[in-house]
């Protein structure tokens, strides 16, 4: 092999471009968590009734035991910010964190960059459960969580589960079985959907609850859901890190990721249970928010390259900051009135995203 | 040969087919019960035409296929019984064309190559960090080490997932048509590390196209035709013009390779059986030439 170098490489040496240089973990996420922190100072600052970004920052500080009690904010700011605002900036931080990461999970499983949390008919189970929520119209709450979102969570796990099963032949579960299944499936429940919609009159008069519900609402009223949703949110998310690994062996295919000692099928179910309990445990804080997922993983895969032992911690990171600043944006910038902030993730996201990618095109294989 | 004599080996390991038959349910495509024992530190080109069962032949060795027949051994173990992390330790694959959909550098991808060693939650040690740059090393990759694998020619592509392999530390190493795709340089190039490799103890299978090539670097062939193996030894046992013309389905010439000591094959186009006189010149041995002159 030892003259493997010589007279071939010169024509390639005219287009060798400079090496890649990653940014460290420790520093890159450091970033990642320190952004994630301003996004949520901004949040709970800004609203209909304005606080000091540094009375923020020192009620949060003073609410984590970290701060001396120097207190010169007006009672009525922290409780405005810790009972209210806190909980819903919380929410958007989950919500954004377990959206994003499904995103990379399944983008690294299915090998495509294209793919997002509900490909594999998500969010078309979510959106029929919460039609069929407004259907029933009843005022059942449990652990704080109404009808709508219940139903939704259960719409979109029972739905990803059940396309896992229908994709399943043989012990295996191939890759565009798992697609076309879910695509069959939205559609299928899609028409459900529409179905209940023109045929029922008490639905015909609560559409516009249902359109902003699909248009991606956060709705949070206060701690008791995000106390039930955060801790499973975070030990899904932590626990999905650990399929870092076998996500970077699957970027190879299946079969070398197999030859590198992955079980394959094991993984695919771990990858889609993590994906399906993410989704569900976003969809009871939020309707259906797109492009959190798409966006998020692509960009930051864009900056920090595509290891997933990276990538997974750092889109969680980002999709929560994301959200955080998008709905901070969503509630005050047609305020009184609240915009569905799935309208505000599209209207920024979509360009950021644009720009990042013909900036780095070359480097990127799509 | 790049001087790397740290290189720990192991010496290779022995796989064998005993009585395997395997039968896709899909295409039907069946190959017939194989027994095929490679010795550790043996290589083997596995030849036959296109769908004659090389691919799985090399599949069912990998453990990705599971025989509905018999079973395959690897050092003795049967691989059913062995965990895929067992089996990735000891057998690394090196698939023919592997595209891959994100922006991985050389470097990373060959660190993937010490997945079966590092544990899920745990960074790679410096153990693992000393078998990446050996790996680099020893295909003369170093130089591509930051650079984007999309970025590469074939050529350095091939090289570049034969590092991951080699990063993976196997005493068995598999490669599914090694050469396809590349032009002579790279060729021999990949077949001169091949027995180098070898030489040091690992054990190779391959499958191959080429002919020619398989004669010159591979010392056992295993001649398949639809799914059964009808010759199994050394090139010049193997290589004979009634065999090719059964496996191959084309008339062929087999002269002795006018430098080295082993056959060298010459298709001969729709039947055409006999060479143009100005040729005679050369002294040649063919049985073919016997048969048709």
């Amino acid at each position: 092999m030892g003259d493997l170098e010589r007279g071939k490489p010169e024509a390639e040496a005219a287009c060798m471009r400079k090496g890649v240089r990653r940014p460290s973990a420790p520093v890159a996420l450091g970033i990642a968590g320190f952004v994630l922190l301003g996004a949520v100072v901004t949040g709970v600052a800004i609203g209909a009734v304005p606080i000091d970004p540094r009375h923020a920052a020192l009620i949060l500080l003073r609410q984590a035991g970290l701060h001396p009690a120097v207190v010169d904010w007006s009672p009525a700011e922290e409780t405005i910010l810790l009972s209210i605002r806190l909980p819903r900036v919380i929410a958007g931080a989950l919500v954004g964190a377990a959206l994003a990461t499904t995103g990379a999970l399944y983008q690294g499983i299915l090998r495509n960059p294209l793919a997002d949390p509900y490909v594999i008919g998500s969010s078309a189970g979510a959106a029929l459960g919460a039609t069929i929520a407004l259907l029933v119209g009843s005022t059942v709450t449990l652990l704080g969580f109404g009808l709508v979102p219940l139903l939704a969570s259960l719409g979109a796990l029972v739905s990803v589960l059940l396309v896992y099963s229908v994709a399943r032949v043989g012990g295996r579960v191939p890759v565009v079985s798992l697609l076309l299944a879910g695509f069959v499936a939205g559609s299928f429940m899609t028409g459900v959907m529409s179905l209940l919609i023109v045929l029922n009159d008490r639905l015909q008069l609560r559409i516009r609850q249902l359109f902003l519900w699909l248009m991606g609402g956060i709705s949070v009223s206060g701690w008791q859901q995000v106390q039930v949703v955060a801790p499973a949110t975070l030990v899904v998310l932590v626990a999905s890190f650990g399929l870092a690994r076998a996500l970077n062996a699957f970027a190879l295919g299946e079969d070398v990721a197999a030859a590198l000692g992955i079980s394959v099928e094991r993984t695919k179910l771990l990858v889609v249970l993590a994906g399906a309990a993410l989704t569900g445990l976003a969809v009871s804080l939020s309707g259906l928010i797109g492009f959190v997922g798409l966006v998020v993983p692509h960009a930051v895969r864009l900056v920090l390259g595509p290891d997933h032992r990276l990538l997974l911690p750092a889109t969680a990171l980002g999709g929560a900051a994301f959200l955080v600043l998008a709905d901070t944006l969503a509630r005050t910038l047609a305020a009184p009135s609240e915009l569905p902030v799935g309208v505000l993730t599209a209207l920024t996201g979509a360009p950021f995203f644009l720009v990042l990618l013909r900036q780095k095109k070359r480097e990127y294989a799509l | 040969m790049p001087s790397d004599a740290r290189s720990p080996q192991l010496g290779g390991a022995r796989l064998r087919l005993i009585h395997t038959g395997f039968r896709y349910a899909t295409s039907g495509f069946t190959l017939a019960p194989t027994t095929l024992d490679v010795a550790p530190g043996e290589m083997v080109a596995l030849l036959g035409a296109n769908g004659a069962g090389k691919s799985t032949v090399l599949r069912l060795m990998a453990g990705l296929l599971m025989p509905q027949d018999g079973w395959v051994e690897l050092d003795g173990r049967p691989l059913a019984r062995m965990r895929r992390r067992e089996i990735a330790r000891v057998l690394a694959l090196v698939p023919q064309e592997v595209s891959v959909p994100f922006a991985f550098t050389v470097a990373e991808l060959v660190a993937l190559g010490r997945t079966p060693h590092v544990h899920a939650w745990r960074g790679e040690t410096a153990a693992d960090r000393a078998a990446v740059q050996r790996a680099l090393a020893v295909t003369e990759t170093l130089a591509l080490a930051d650079r984007f694998y999309t970025d590469l020619s074939g050529g350095e592509r091939r090289r570049v997932m034969i590092a991951m392999a080699l990063a993976q530390e196997p005493r068995l190493l598999l490669l599914d048509e090694p050469t396809a795709h590349l032009d002579l340089h790279y060729q021999l190039a990949l077949l001169d590390l091949l027995r180098t490799l070898n030489r040091r103890g690992l054990t190779i299978v391959a499958s191959m196209h080429d002919l020619n090539l398989a004669a010159m670097y591979f010392p056992r062939l295993v001649l398949l035709r639809s799914g059964t193996v009808i010759a199994d030894g050394p090139p010049a046992d193997v290589l004979t013009p009634a065999r090719l013309e059964d496996a191959f389905s084309v008339r062929v010439l087999v002269q002795c390779h006018p430098v080295l000591d082993v056959p060298h094959i010459v298709p001969l186009p729709d039947g055409r059986a006999c060479v143009p006189a100005q040729e005679e010149g050369r002294e040649r041995r063919t049985s073919e030439e016997k048969e048709h002159a």
